[in-house]
């Protein structure tokens, strides 16, 4: 793996976050016109490249609508904050400045956006008090190199300049999780999830979400009720939390990936391998991992071979409860609960849904009450919802939903 | 929908300066500030802010309101889209708050009114869209400004048809702008508002007046062929993202988004194009295409000038085809009928799957539309009146091949000719997934040591436990062949037609005479304790180990053996019996080698016309080791022979588990597990599919073996990753 080959993975559209290059603030000279007032590190951004996009970072003063404008030209990617004061002290009753970050072309950089706003809206207010950008004071060389260090190293940066303090941070963009339903099942993951690092014997031994972290109270609250297979409905229940409370903490921890959310496992489920599950017989890190988090205590070589067919074993058709039956004499050590847990995590399964359908010509049953008669259940029955999902908003368990499902011929159930 | 453009805007920027001249859509900004400015004053409780020093005026952080560009006027959008020249004639890409514009800015020479002098000008087409828009779509739509700006290059360069359209755009703009100025010179109190933003102060597009159009851009639209163009490719992209645009009735623009275009069969689908070229590169001839249109329909749309071999392609389509049919049939080569492929699939005309048979498992797909009142279920009644579409769905479950399917109740005696309607209706609503069964050689030994491939295993030693089982010594392989089976040397193949290419067309007369002149020499490295009955055939076993032992090491040093694997240590012989001849080198190479060739393994059934056209086609022949004689694939001439053994590619502890099955004993069923093993098939990697299109061995044959050797072989279910990709999930 030499760095070329990882080179050659920085392309336009790589998704992936590059660091800054430069940071430079450019101000708009009442002789001499735009002008890049401080580059740290000197000369990244030429002359001639500033000359050419300076209409982006120092635009007419009355296109200046506080708002972040991201060039990505000539191989620079420049985010920027343009900013207009209006005082009468300046020559031209006006001054225009813009402190800007320059990263790869490549490089995604809206996480970096906040951070220039932020700065911008504190040099505004440095400005008014001493006219601290204006006056170029000598101390902005340092700040542009402290920042440009700290950003780069920590994420983080705290700059004091005088009575005023700011601190910055460079968050991380994610996509916004998807949302949490009362039958999901969230999986603690933070500990078991990339097998990248070397399994430490307090890492591969018991995943589990530290208490003492730096939770919000709500949260802390529902840690201990999160072990993988607790429901939503369950860990509202048990916790004493209001659900949809419990929902948005978990779509937190969702958006942190501390947890990830996995179908409830019930004996009656049934999996289908993923093509993911070929990577599980080549990787010799997985099955570590797999092995240390389904069978800790299992002799390694003989459990990986009953492992890989229990994981083929689970096919759609034959739930899980089947496999249990037949492996629970060969594989004493595998906990199939753990293993099954694993592998959806790792996507080398999936769990196959059951989604009743009604197929009556007669108009859905009245609204009736949870737990209602076959009728109404049947309102329930339009597809957008699987077994689970029905049981958990009409109060039924399983057993009786499938009886009700199996007795009425005009229910027809899909398997995906 | 973040696929979707925002604006399409029509800037110019030459020696009189920088002008919009067009922007389609065009809506008025004031209406929308107002708005805006009223829902903040309805709220009695809202601190008035005007008073708080502390505390910059909140900043815009959208542009986009209601779906559409908001926040900007269009002198400002013609200064930020009027580049520098340094910046012409590449990417531009400017990010404001959640919107981001592409283009291309062209320059061009064009003829100036009053003399023929020519003078450059800046035209920039662009687009604005979501931020949020992936790489990909702002790829494409980069490309499209792109193309836009060159045929206007072309048309300006044919006939000043570029000066002639900016005549009329800004002939239409000073004809308003006159007339506002009229209208103002009345009513002071508007003037401060028009001179913001001329154009769009007020929209007429409902009133459509000709006599009196009060918006420029819609006096434009009236006036202009190249407005109107515009038009088209914004509508057409927010509707299908397929634009078919003929620019001044000359150059035809076809462009596609692919990102938008798949949502036509299939809401909710986004395809990337990377997908498609990750699929296309995924493709193997086995594969087979789904149209999702008419293929009378698709012929007709495709333009005059279409390619022939498209249109070949397309006569000969089935979906029971493979694409190694249809090329044979459409007289392409493979390449063409991949490429072709990832052009239909690019422009949402088709999809992968594998051809429609009877042997096919089918289960409903994980992303299908299964509600109630989806659509779906009337046209599906509309398709297949007396079927209904939840009902066949539950149909497919479990996952059961579709013959079976077709034999269960709902179906009897209904034909299979509609099933296969019905299945490839299903398929191409994504409602339906193939699953392909993988098989997994599950070796004892985790994780696997290859030992055949590392070169210090050669000599390796090894002890195993006492096995009481019916063997009890050495055989060595090369004196079998050598002496006891009228086994053939290697020799040259006679069979090379065309030595000047360096080929040899296979044809069945010469397949026999190919597998033995290409018998690969065969390493065994065993135990003392173990023996495999390899050779397919009918050889005896020794009872004497000593015996054989001292015939093994005279046969060494016969074959100037290389490696000194010979130890006799606590009574237990590791023996390496070798060919003569040795080269362990080479056989990584030939792995290589082999995986390029595997395309053409079955070249036998192709016919010497079309394996003449593949130029790149390795010479090679495969037959399945149907008898006990054929041993190995042949070669490469120029390869020299290996001493890959076959049952080298098992781990001691492998031929221990091997040795306890009973069907090990079945020297043809043992050969071609080790074929089979040594060429990677066992990994889970390859379908049952697969292995039978590249080996060429029947599914049955492969069934028995799976279940002879169901202790070592498990197998999964799972679908086809090539085809999995164009499933939205």
């Amino acid at each position: 793996m030499s760095s070329k080959s990882i080179e050659t993975r920085y392309y336009e559209g790589c998704g992936r976050i590059g660091p800054i290059r430069c940071i430079f603030l450019s101000e708009f000279h009442p002789v001499a016109g735009p002008k890049i007032v401080c580059q740290f590190p000197e000369d990244n951004v030429s002359k001639d490249v500033f000359h050419s996009i300076s209409a982006y970072i120092i635009p007419k003063p009355q296109f200046i609508l506080k708002c972040t404008m991201t060039i990505n030209s000539l191989g620079h990617k420049i985010i920027g904050y343009p900013i207009r004061i209006e005082n009468t002290r300046y020559e031209r009753n006006m001054y225009i400045f813009n402190l800007c970050f320059v990263c790869d072309s490549w490089s995604k950089t809206v996480q970096y956006e906040p951070v220039v706003k932020k700065l911008g809206e504190y040099l505004v207010l440095m400005e008014e008090e001493t006219g601290f950008v204006s006056k170029g004071s000598s101390r902005l060389p340092t700040l542009l190199a402290h920042l440009f260090h700290d950003l780069n190293t920590y994420h983080r940066a705290t700059l004091a300049e005088g009575d005023t303090a700011v601190r910055l941070l460079v968050g991380q963009p994610r996509a916004s999780p998807p949302p949490v339903h009362d039958h999901d099942v969230p999986v603690p993951v933070l500990r078991v999830a990339p097998p990248s690092p070397p399994p430490t014997p307090t890492s591969s031994d018991e995943p589990h979400l530290d208490p003492d972290a730096d939770w919000d109270l709500t949260t802390a609250q529902l840690l201990p009720h999160i072990d993988g297979y607790n429901h939503v409905s369950k860990i509202a229940a048990d916790a004493d939390v209001e659900k949809t409370l419990v929902k948005s903490c978990i779509r937190n921890l969702l958006y942190y990936d501390v947890v990830r959310l996995v179908p409830v496992l019930k004996f009656s489920n049934t999996y289908r391998a993923t093509p993911a599950l070929s990577r599980f017989f080549r990787d010799p890190e997985l099955q570590a991992a797999c092995l240390a988090y389904a069978a800790p205590s299992a002799r390694r070589q003989t459990a990986l071979r009953d492992v890989g067919r229990m994981l083929c074993s689970l096919q759609q058709g034959s739930p899980l409860r089947g496999v249990c039956e037949r492996w629970a004499v060969v594989a004493p050590d595998v906990d199939v609960r753990r293993l099954v847990v694993f592998a959806q995590l790792h996507g080398l399964i999936r769990c196959i849904k059951r989604y009743p359908l009604w197929r009556g010509s007669e108009g859905p049953g009245a609204p009736g009450g949870p737990g209602g008669s076959p009728t109404d259940l049947r309102r329930l029955f339009t597809g957008a919802l699987c077994e689970d999902e029905i049981c958990c908003r009409a109060r039924l368990d399983l057993v009786s939903l499938r009886r009700i499902v199996d007795e009425d011929p005009d229910v027809a159930v899909v398997w995906r | 929908m973040e696929v979707n453009p925002l604006n399409i805007f029509f800037v110019k920027s030459d020696s009189k300066g920088d002008r919009l001249l067009f922007r389609y859509p065009y809506t008025t900004e004031n209406k929308d500030e107002n708005k805006q400015e009223n829902y903040g004053r309805l709220n009695p409780y809202a601190i008035n802010s005007t008073e708080d020093l502390l505390q910059n005026p909140q900043s815009q952080t959208s542009n986009i309101c209601k779906g559409e560009l908001s926040g900007f006027t269009d002198e400002m959008l013609s200064t930020l889209f009027a580049v520098k020249a340094e910046l012409c004639n590449r990417k531009f890409e400017l990010k404001v708050n959640d919107v981001r514009f592409v283009g291309h800015p062209t320059l061009l020479p064009y003829r100036t009114n009053k003399d023929d002098t020519a003078a450059m000008i800046l035209i920039n087409i662009v687009f604005a869209l979501q931020a949020s828009a992936s790489h990909s779509i702002v790829k494409c739509y980069y490309d499209l400004s792109k193309r836009l700006g060159k045929a206007l290059t072309h048309e300006e360069k044919r006939c000043s048809y570029l000066t002639e359209e900016m005549k009329i755009m800004l002939e239409a703009h000073d004809q308003v702008s006159a007339l506002d100025q009229e209208i103002n010179g009345d009513n002071e109190d508007e003037e401060e508002n028009s001179r913001h933003s001329i154009s769009s102060t007020t929209q007429n597009v409902d009133n459509g007046t000709e006599s009196d159009p009060k918006n420029a851009f819609d006096l434009i639209l009236q006036k202009s062929s190249l407005a109107k163009s515009m038009k088209d490719v914004f509508e057409e992209l927010s509707n299908t993202g397929i634009v078919q645009v003929t620019i001044n009735k000359w150059v035809l623009l076809s462009f596609c988004l692919p990102h938008k275009a798949h949502q036509i069969h299939n809401r909710g689908l986004i395809v990337e194009p990377e997908t498609i070229d990750k699929c296309i590169s995924m493709l193997r001839p086995y594969h087979g295409i789904l149209l999702m249109v008419d293929p009378n329909a698709l012929l007709a749309s495709i333009p005059l000038d279409g390619s022939p071999a498209l249109l070949r392609l397309i006569k000969c389509y089935s979906p029971l085809k493979s694409l190694q049919t249809l090329a044979i049939e459409a007289d392409l080569t493979l390449t063409q009928a991949f490429q072709l492929t990832g052009h239909l699939v690019y422009w949402a005309k088709a999809t992968v799957i594998f051809p429609l048979c009877e042997g096919n498992v089918y289960v409903v797909s994980p992303v299908a539309n299964v509600h109630v009142h989806s659509p779906l279920v009337d046209e599906f009644a509309k398709e297949f009146p007396g079927l209904c579409l939840l009902q066949m769905l539950s149909e497919f479950s479990l996952p059961a091949p579709l013959w079976y399917v077709c034999r269960s109740g709902a179906w009897g005696a209904r034909g299979g000719g509609r099933l296969a309607r019905l299945v490839a209706w299903l398929l191409q609503r994504r409602l339906l997934m193939q699953l392909h069964t993988y098989v997994q050689f599950n070796s004892p030994h985790w994780p696997r040591q290859r030992h055949s491939d590392s070169p210090q295993a050669e000599g390796k030693e090894y002890f195993c436990e006492k096995h009481d089982s019916y063997l009890s010594s050495n055989i060595s392989f090369s004196s079998l062949n050598q002496l006891q089976l009228n086994v053939p040397e290697p020799v040259e193949p006679r069979e090379v037609i065309d030595p000047d290419t360096n080929k040899h067309y296979p044809t069945q007369n010469n397949l026999n005479q190919t597998d033995f002149s290409h018998t690969q020499p065969i390493v065994i490295e065993s135990d003392t304790k173990y023996k495999f009955e390899v050779d397919s055939a009918n050889h005896s076993f020794d009872e004497g180990a000593d015996v054989v032992d001292g015939d093994l090491n005279k046969e060494q040093k016969k074959a100037n053996s290389v490696d000194s694997g010979i130890s006799n240590n606590e009574k237990k012989l590791t023996s390496r019996l070798s060919d003569v001849s040795l080269k362990d080198t080479h056989s990584s190479d030939e792995d290589r080698l082999e995986s390029d060739e595997r395309y053409f393994k079955n070249g036998v059934s192709l016919n010497l016309k079309l394996q003449s056209e593949m130029s790149f086609q390795s010479p090679t022949v495969w037959t399945a080791p149907l008898g006990c004689d054929a041993v190995d694939y042949c070669r490469f001439p120029p390869e020299p022979p290996t001493t890959e053994s076959l049952l080298d590619t098992f781990t001691p502890e492998e031929r221990a588990v091997l040795a306890n099955i009973p069907a090990a004993d079945n020297p043809d069923d043992l050969l071609l597990l080790a074929q089979l093993h040594k060429k990677g098939y066992f990994r889970g990697e390859q379908h049952l599919e697969e292995i039978m299109f590249m080996e060429n061995v029947t599914r049955s044959q492969l069934m028995q073996l799976l279940d002879k050797f169901k202790e070592v072989l498990i197998t999964f279910e799972t679908e086809d990753p090539a085809v999995a990709l164009l499933y939205p999930y």
